[in-house]
């Protein structure tokens, strides 16, 4: 009797433990190739070129004359951009859920920006915007530039340039944001919004009182993947303008890490500008979650 | 599924084993041999076809990077010797820091794959320090053929031996849209061009176009450095290894002259809107959206061979002293510990032929041989012309190798150049900001090794 109580245990045990030995492959996975790296970058981020613990890596980061730069410029893009890139990607999603005839052609139209990657995209739109380009091309064709008329659209101040790249990232975000946004709009159960109808509300009563809400938890999910990327854009930028002359974030890693690597300062500034970015990533996802409440939520439910 | 498995493993065990124990593959090539034929006492020559051990050459570049250069490298320079020897070139796209970094790895592993490499001058001293290379003066001595130029053997003999072959050269042209020619100053001539006339046709062709039309790299560490330093160079700022104050120098008096006629481009509006996003001037002189610029032999090689009727080209512009112009060249090394070094010095042998040396050089743009005697083979083509430019300027001009390795990083030497661009050329009112080169240069020497 004893032993097939021990028999049913040790099967019980057994059976509990197979997740977690499932589960362990990628953990040590996790641990060699994620967090080890992690944890090293953060150990070097404070420690000096005679392997003693110091914080003027992060001293040299703050006084770095193009640091404040950085932050301002990755600051405009994130905020400009991800607004942008929302409402435009909200609009078209909304759009093509209404499923009117070549919706689908519509679809795969506005999905094609997504299918290119960054220096692609940065190569696209610099052939465009130079003053022969096609942009200018297609403007006098259709009339809206006289013959031999020219925009510059490269040159003039920074925030021409900074403009230029908030356009230029949407373009290429807006269809990844959109097909979230879809995708949670299509989970929407179709007798809510009927309800709404019936009840005598109008199209925009009904997606401000039932889709929208509904939607929030998917809109959490795109806007956070969002704010994230924006946070880390770069290639787009080097690609246009080069180093160093519309500096931000993550651009500098690259700078301290591929351009100057040589130099003794590199690796202390591209692990200090790692750790910074990483830091602010975090603040921006838990301020965003904290703004659109998903943690209120979250104590109720429990 | 289990004996699917077990098959499987016995399967993959047996490809392991036959690929073990293969045979060393073999390649047929075709080899000249002297027959004697019986009862006869004419010997002669015929060619007959071989098999020999298959070798596999590695070979990593800094060299022929842009696409149209590396495609014409393999298919029509290797491949050749390929079918002629059965060697397999492995060649490489490798960046000069990677390169160097790649070595070091094999060097402390002992595992050294890496046979030869294609490097550029200012890093040769980067592996000879290292004493990385093999000697080649046991086979270049024998050389009766052809002889190496010796404009860069500063940099590829160390101590009397020779541990780099140069294969190509490269300096600075001047290079001309055909509309811009009515706008020469009276007086001026594309072969014999001053600064000074080069920066009031600039602000002229500006003030007749409402438009600069002069092509500089605007985006930063690619090329400002040689474009300015070559007009330095041309108000007698002496090369790099001379005494300071020499090449990079960012406030001697001799640089200063150089960046008044800079300024005055700038202050002209002569330089294109658009410039801070140029990152090579071919595109743009080829859509002509630039009009003019001093760059690179090749890059105006590309340019003059798409339309030669639409393009003048004329050595760099000359100071108050000589043409000038940062001279670099790249050179073929191999390395001690390698496995093939016979197979590598063949293939140097074949890359310093007289007729590869043309041909490898014109089709990759216009670079400039250095064996003496390639030159000989030059005929009338556009590249043929850009090349006897480029000869002139080696020949005539007060030059300068680049000294890479006296710094801890180029790419921070070359930024320093690109900020007084974008400070006081671009954005500035045609004076010199004494104060801002003053700070730059004692930027630069905080930078030197």
């Amino acid at each position: 009797m004893a032993l097939a109580i021990n028999t049913e245990r040790r099967r019980k045990i057994g059976k509990q433990i197979v997740p977690y030995l499932l589960v362990l492959p990628v953990l040590f996975y996790y641990i060699a190739f994620w967090a080890r790296p992690v944890v090293q970058q953060l150990v070097q981020s404070f420690t000096s070129l005679e392997g003693q613990f110091t914080l003027n890596n992060y001293i040299m980061v703050f006084t770095d004359l193009n640091f404040l730069p950085a932050l301002r410029n990755t600051s405009i893009i994130v905020v400009f951009s991800v607004t942008l890139e929302f409402f435009i990607a909200l609009l078209l999603a909304l759009l093509i859920n209404r499923k009117f005839p070549g919706s689908g052609i519509f679809l795969f139209l506005t999905m094609i920006p997504m299918a290119l990657p960054a220096v692609a995209v940065g190569a696209l739109w610099k052939t465009g915007l130079t003053t022969n380009g096609w942009i200018n091309s297609l403007l006098t064709y259709l009339g809206i530039l006289t013959e031999g008329g020219k925009i510059y659209w490269l040159a003039g101040s920074i925030w021409k340039l900074l403009a230029l790249m908030i356009i230029i990232d949407a373009w290429q975000v807006i269809p990844s944001i959109m097909i979230i946004l879809l995708a949670g709009l299509q989970n929407i159960p179709k007798e809510t919004e009927e309800a709404g109808y019936v009840f005598g509300g109008n199209y925009f009563t009904v997606l401000r009182k039932i889709t929208l809400p509904l939607l929030s938890s998917t809109i959490q999910t795109a806007v956070i993947l969002r704010l994230i990327a924006a946070i880390q854009i770069w290639l787009i930028v080097i690609v246009i303008v080069g180093f160093s002359r519309m500096p931000v974030l993550v651009e500098r890693i690259v700078y301290y890490h591929e351009e100057v690597p040589r130099l003794t300062i590199s690796p202390a500034m591209a692990s200090g500008y790692t750790i910074i970015v990483t830091i602010i990533v975090s603040i921006a996802a838990l301020a965003y979650l904290w703004v659109s409440g998903a943690f209120r939520r979250k104590r109720k439910e429990v | 599924m289990k004996k699917f498995s077990v098959l499987m493993i016995i399967a993959l065990l047996g490809a392991a084993l036959l690929t073990a124990c293969a045979p060393a593959e073999t390649v047929t090539v075709i080899e000249t041999v002297i027959v004697e034929k019986e009862g006869e006492t004419i010997i002669e020559t015929v060619e007959k076809e071989v098999e020999v051990p298959s070798k596999t050459l590695v070979l990593d570049s800094e060299m022929f990077s842009p696409p149209a250069e590396q495609i014409f490298f393999i298919d029509e320079i290797l491949k050749p010797f390929e079918e002629e020897t059965g060697i397999t070139v492995t060649f490489q796209i490798v960046k000069g820091e990677d390169m160097f970094d790649r070595l070091t790895a094999q060097q402390a592993t002992g595992h050294v794959t890496t046979d030869m490499i294609l490097a550029f001058n200012g890093r040769f001293a980067w592996y000879t320090d290292e004493g990385w290379m093999g000697s080649l003066d046991e086979t270049v001595n024998t050389w009766d053929d052809r002889s190496i130029l010796p404009a860069f053997d500063g940099q590829a003999v160390v101590d009397g031996t020779r541990y780099f072959v140069p294969i190509s050269a490269d300096v600075y042209l001047t290079i001309a849209n055909n509309k811009a020619l009515d706008y020469l100053p009276v007086g001026a001539d594309m072969d014999n061009l001053t600064y000074e006339q080069y920066a009031d046709w600039a602000v002229a062709i500006a003030a007749g176009e409402n438009e600069g039309k002069v092509c500089m790299t605007g985006i930063p560490m690619k090329m400002w450095i040689y474009q300015f330093s070559s007009s330095a160079l041309a108000y007698g700022l002496p090369g790099a290894g001379n005494p300071e104050p020499a090449f990079p120098n960012l406030n001697a008096p001799q640089t200063v002259k150089a960046w008044e006629q800079w300024a005055k481009i700038g202050a002209g509006d002569g330089f294109m809107p658009t410039i801070l996003s140029v990152d090579n001037c071919v595109d743009f002189l080829m859509r002509e959206e630039a009009w003019l610029s001093v760059t690179h032999n090749a890059r105006v090689g590309q340019v003059y061979a798409s339309n030669e009727t639409q393009f003048t080209v004329g050595p760099a512009p000359m100071g108050d002293t000589a043409i000038g112009s940062i001279a670099g060249a790249h050179g073929l090394g191999i390395v001690e510990d390698s496995a093939n070094v016979e197979a590598a010095l063949l293939l140097l042998e074949y890359l310093t032929r007289p007729e590869i040396q043309l041909k490898m050089n014109k089709g990759t743009g216009g670079f400039l041989p250095v064996v003496a005697e390639a030159l000989d083979y030059l005929g009338d083509d556009p590249t043929d012309e850009i090349i006897r430019k480029a000869l002139i300027v080696l020949d005539n001009a007060n030059g300068s190798f680049l000294p890479v390795s006296d710094f801890q990083d180029w790419g921070a030497v070359k930024q320093l150049f690109d900020d007084v661009f974008s400070e006081m050329v671009l954005n500035g009112d045609g004076t010199i900001d004494q104060a801002l080169l003053d700070a730059k240069q004692v930027a630069l020497e905080a930078l030197r090794k």
